[in-house]
C-alpha cells in the first residue's frame, strides 16, 4: 500500500509543483504592485549588434536617474524576435514594453494585444509634438498612436573620400562631383571605373540580400510609385522596371560586383569599393577602421523626388491589467527618445528635432550629415502581410540580379506573388 | 476419484483467479511506474500533434482570428507551386546527401579504425564540428565560401588567381554549398556509428581470412561490408529523416535563394508560419511532412532490416 501511495503521489507531486509555482508567482507580482515599491518593467529588444550595448547602457542610466521605475533589460536574437514577440503577445506573456520596427506594427496590432497610447501618453506627460512628424505619422493606425518612435534608420550613401579624390571627383567642400539624376550618377561610377585601379570596384551593394529590396524600394519611391496602396498592388509597373534596369546596368557594366551579400560592408570598409549604399548602422562599424576616410550622406536622388528606404525602432506597450506599469512604460519610452544622443552613437537618427539640434548631437562625427534623411524616408507600406510581401519581392529581385530571369518577368513574378498574399 | 477431480477443479479455479489477480496487479504496477513518463509524453508530444492537426483545419492570421475550414488547406497544397518546389528540393537533398554521408562516414571510420598513428587526433577532428551549433556552422561556411571576400576566394587571390565561383548564386551551387556544410557538420556522428559497428566485428574472422590468403579488398568486401549492414541501415534511416528536417543550413547560408531554389520544406513551413502568420496552412504542411517521414521510415525499416 505504501508503494502504491508513493507511485500515485509522485506524478501528483509533480503536477502540484507546477501549479504551486504559478500561485507563488501571482502572489509575488500581486504584492509587488500593492506595496508601492519601485515599478518593475520587463523590456525586450532585438539588438544583436553593437547597438545592444548602447541600449543596455541607456537602461542603466535610466534606472540610476530616478527611484520609481526599475527596467529589466532583455536582449533577444534578431532573427526570431518577431515570432517570439507575437507569440508572447498572443499568449498573454508579453513583456511590459518592447521594441518593434514601425514596419511590423501593422502585423502586431491586429492581435489586439498592443495598447493604443493616446490616453497613456497624456497620463505619462508625453507630448507628441516634440517628435518628428514623419516618424509619429508612421505609428498612427486609424488615428490612434500605437508606438513611441525611438529612432529612424535608413539606407544612405557612404563614399571613400580618398578614392573619389584620386579619381578627381571630389569638390572642395568634400561632396561628390556629379551631374543630377540617374544618368549623372551612373556617369560618376563610370569615371571611377576608368580612373581607379582594376581591383577596386566603383560601387558595392548587397546584390543578393535584403539591400536589393531596400534600394529598389528607394528607387521606385523616388519615381512616386506606391507599390502597395491599400489592397491595390502596383508592382508590375514601368517604375519598377526602371529601378531594376538601372541595377542590371550597373551589374552588366561591372560598375558593381554581382553575388555580394553581407560582405558588402567589408568590401567598402577595406577600401575595395568607392561608393556603397548601406544602413546608417554601419557608421559605427566604419569609423573603427582608421585607414578609411569616408563620408556619410543621404541616399542620392536619381529620379523625380527625394526618397530613401527607412524604418524606425519604436516602443510598444502590450495590453495588460496593470495600468501603473503601462504609464511607467510610456514614461520610460519618452525618456529614451529624449536621451537618444547615446543611441545616435550606434548610427541611428534621433526621433526628436530638439535632440538633433542639440550641441551634443551636432558634435558627433558623421551623424548630423545624414540626419536630414529622416524627412525623406519612405516607410514600407503598412500591411498585416508586410514580412511575407518583402520576402516575396526580394526573392524575385535577387533572381533578376543573378540574371536568372529578365527584369520584366521578375517584376511580374513579384507582382503575382504579392497579389496572392494580399488576397486579390 | 470424483472428490479428487472436484478438488483439482477447485484448485485450478483458485489458481486461475489468483493468476488473474496477479496479472491485474502487475499491470497496475506497470501503469503506475509508467505514469510519470506517460503524463509528460502525452502532454508534450501527443497533445501537440493532435492540436497541430486541429490547427491544420483552420485558417486566419495567428492570434487574430481562426476559422474552421475543414480540409481546404490540404486541397490548396495540391495546387501550391511553392509547396511542390520545396518538396522536390527536399527530396533532391536526401538524394545527394544520403549516399555521400554514408560513403564518407564509412571511409572516415575505416581510417580512424586502422592501426595507424595519429588516429586519436583524427577521431576528435572528425567529430568536433558535430558539437557546434547550426548558427556557428552557417557563419563559418558563409565566411569560407562567399564571393570576393570569402576565405577560399582570398586564398586563391593570394596565389595570384581569381576564383569566380558563385557558391550561392544558382540552384546547383547553392545545394552543393549546403551539402558541403552539412557533411562537414554531421559526418562525424555517422563515423562514430560506423566505428562502433567496425569494433564489433570479431578479430578471429580476419585472422581466418588471413590464413586463407584473402586480400585487403576481399576482407573488406566479404567481411567488413556485410557485417556493417545493420549500421548502414541505421545511418541511412537517420540521415533521411535528418534531411527531411533540413532548415538551419538553408536559412543561414543561402536564405533559400536565389528565388526559392534552395528552399526545403521545413524552411517553407517557417515562412508560412512566422512570416505570413498562417498557422493553419503551416500546420497542414507539417502534418503532410510528418506522414511522409513516417511512411518512408516504415518502408526503409521493412526493406533494410528484413534479412537481419
Amino acid at each position: 500500500m505504501r508503494r502504491l501511495t508513493l507511485a500515485l503521489g509522485l506524478p501528483l507531486l509533480l503536477l502540484g509543483a507546477c501549479s504551486s509555482d504559478d500561485n507563488n508567482q501571482s502572489e509575488a507580482t500581486g504584492s509587488d504592485s500593492s506595496s508601492g515599491d519601485k515599478i518593475e518593467l520587463s523590456y525586450w529588444v532585438p539588438f544583436s549588434g553593437s547597438d545592444g550595448e548602447f541600449m543596455e547602457e541607456m537602461v542603466r542610466e535610466f534606472n540610476q536617474s530616478q527611484d520609481d521605475i526599475e527596467v529589466e533589460f532583455m536582449n533577444n536574437n534578431w532573427d526570431d524576435f518577431y515570432p517570439k514577440l507575437r507569440t508572447a503577445l498572443v499568449s498573454n506573456s508579453a513583456p511590459d514594453i518592447a521594441v518593434s520596427h514601425v514596419s511590423n506594427l501593422a502585423e502586431l496590432i491586429p492581435t489586439g494585444a498592443v495598447e493604443p497610447l493616446d490616453e497613456l501618453a497624456e497620463e505619462a506627460g508625453l507630448d507628441w509634438s516634440t517628435y518628428s512628424e514623419n516618424q509619429v505619422d508612421a505609428t498612427l493606425v486609424d488615428g490612434s498612436h500605437y508606438a513611441v518612435p525611438l529612432d529612424t534608420h535608413a539606407v544612405i550613401m557612404y563614399y571613400n573620400k580618398e578614392l573619389l579624390d584620386d579619381a578627381g571627383l571630389l569638390n572642395d567642400d568634400g561632396s561628390i562631383m556629379m551631374e543630377e539624376g540617374a544618368e549623372g550618377f551612373t556617369n560618376m561610377l563610370r569615371i571611377l571605373q576608368d580612373e581607379l585601379p582594376s581591383d577596386i570596384t566603383p560601387m558595392v551593394i548587397g546584390s543578393n540580400n535584403i539591400f536589393t529590396f531596400w534600394i529598389w524600394h528607394a528607387l521606385v519611391s523616388q519615381q512616386g510609385l506606391e507599390y502597395l496602396d491599400g489592397d491595390q498592388v502596383n508592382i508590375d509597373s514601368p517604375e519598377s522596371v526602371t529601378a531594376m534596369n538601372i541595377m542590371s546596368q550597373w551589374l552588366e557594366e561591372d560598375l558593381m560586383p554581382a553575388d555580394v551579400g553581407d560582405n558588402s560592408y567589408d568590401i567598402f570598409k577595406t577600401g575595395q569599393a568607392a561608393v556603397t549604399f548601406t544602413g546608417v548602422w554601419a557608421t559605427g562599424n566604419f569609423e573603427t577602421e582608421e585607414s578609411l576616410d569616408f563620408e556619410a550622406v543621404p541616399f542620392p536622388q536619381l529620379y523625380d523626388e527625394p526618397a530613401a528606404w527607412g524604418n524606425s525602432h519604436t516602443l510598444i506597450v502590450p495590453a495588460q491589467a496593470d495600468r501603473e506599469k503601462q504609464v511607467a512604460a510610456v514614461q520610460f519610452a519618452d525618456w529614451l527618445a529624449e536621451n537618444s544622443v547615446k543611441w545616435a552613437e550606434a548610427g541611428h537618427v534621433p526621433p526628436k528635432p530638439s535632440v538633433i539640434e542639440s550641441a551634443e548631437y551636432q558634435e558627433l562625427p558623421y551623424r548630423p550629415e545624414y540626419a536630414s534623411v529622416m524627412d525623406d524616408v519612405k516607410y514600407v507600406p503598412a500591411s498585416d502581410q508586410q514580412s511575407a510581401i518583402t520576402d516575396a519581392i526580394l526573392e524575385s529581385l535577387v533572381k533578376i540580379n543573378y540574371g536568372q530571369v529578365s527584369v520584366e518577368d521578375g517584376i511580374k513574378e513579384a507582382h503575382d506573388k504579392v497579389e496572392a498574399l494580399t488576397g486579390n | 476419484m470424483l472428490q479428487l477431480t472436484d478438488k483439482t477443479n477447485e484448485q485450478i479455479i483458485s489458481v486461475s483467479a489468483y493468476k488473474r489477480k496477479e496479472t491485474i496487479r502487475n499491470y497496475a504496477t506497470a501503469a503506475l511506474f509508467l505514469a510519470p513518463f506517460m503524463v509528460l509524453y502525452i502532454w508534450f508530444w501527443i497533445y501537440p500533434i493532435i492540436q497541430g492537426f486541429i490547427t491544420s483545419l483552420t485558417t486566419g492570421s495567428y492570434g487574430v482570428e481562426q476559422n474552421f475550414v475543414g480540409l481546404s488547406n490540404y486541397a490548396y497544397m495540391l495546387t501550391d507551386n511553392k509547396f511542390w518546389v520545396s518538396f522536390g528540393n527536399t527530396l533532391y537533398f536526401i538524394l545527394i546527401s544520403t549516399p555521400t554521408i554514408v560513403v564518407l562516414g564509412l571511409i572516415m571510420a575505416l581510417i580512424v579504425n586502422s592501426k595507424l598513428k595519429g588516429t586519436t587526433i583524427l577521431r576528435s577532428a572528425f567529430f568536433m564540428p558535430y558539437m557546434l551549433s547550426i548558427s556557428v556552422v552557417g557563419s563559418i561556411w558563409v565566411f569560407i565560401l562567399q564571393s570576393r571576400t570569402g576565405l577560399l576566394a582570398e586564398t586563391f587571390q593570394l596565389f595570384g588567381y581569381t576564383m569566380e565561383i558563385s557558391w550561392f548564386g544558382s540552384w546547383g551551387m547553392g545545394w552543393l554549398s549546403i551539402l558541403i556544410a552539412t557533411l562537414w557538420w554531421t559526418v562525424g556522428f555517422n563515423m562514430i556509428l560506423f566505428l562502433a559497428g567496425l569494433q564489433e566485428i570479431p578479430e578471429e574472422i580476419y585472422e581466418a581470412a588471413d590464413i586463407d590468403g584473402a586480400s585487403s579488398w576481399e576482407k573488406f568486401r566479404y567481411i567488413t561490408f556485410p557485417s556493417l549492414r545493420g549500421v548502414t541501415a541505421l545511418v541511412i534511416l537517420l540521415q533521411t529523416i535528418a534531411s527531411f528536417k533540413l532548415f538551419g543550413q538553408t536559412f543561414l547560408i543561402t536564405n533559400g535563394g536565389p528565388g526559392i531554389s534552395t528552399t526545403p520544406l521545413v524552411h517553407y513551413i517557417y515562412q508560412v508560419a512566422f512570416r505570413q502568420w498562417d498557422m493553419g496552412y503551416a500546420s497542414a504542411i507539417s502534418f503532410v511532412l510528418f506522414l511522409v517521414i513516417s511512411l518512408i521510415a516504415f518502408i526503409q525499416y521493412k526493406v533494410l532490416m528484413k534479412k537481419d
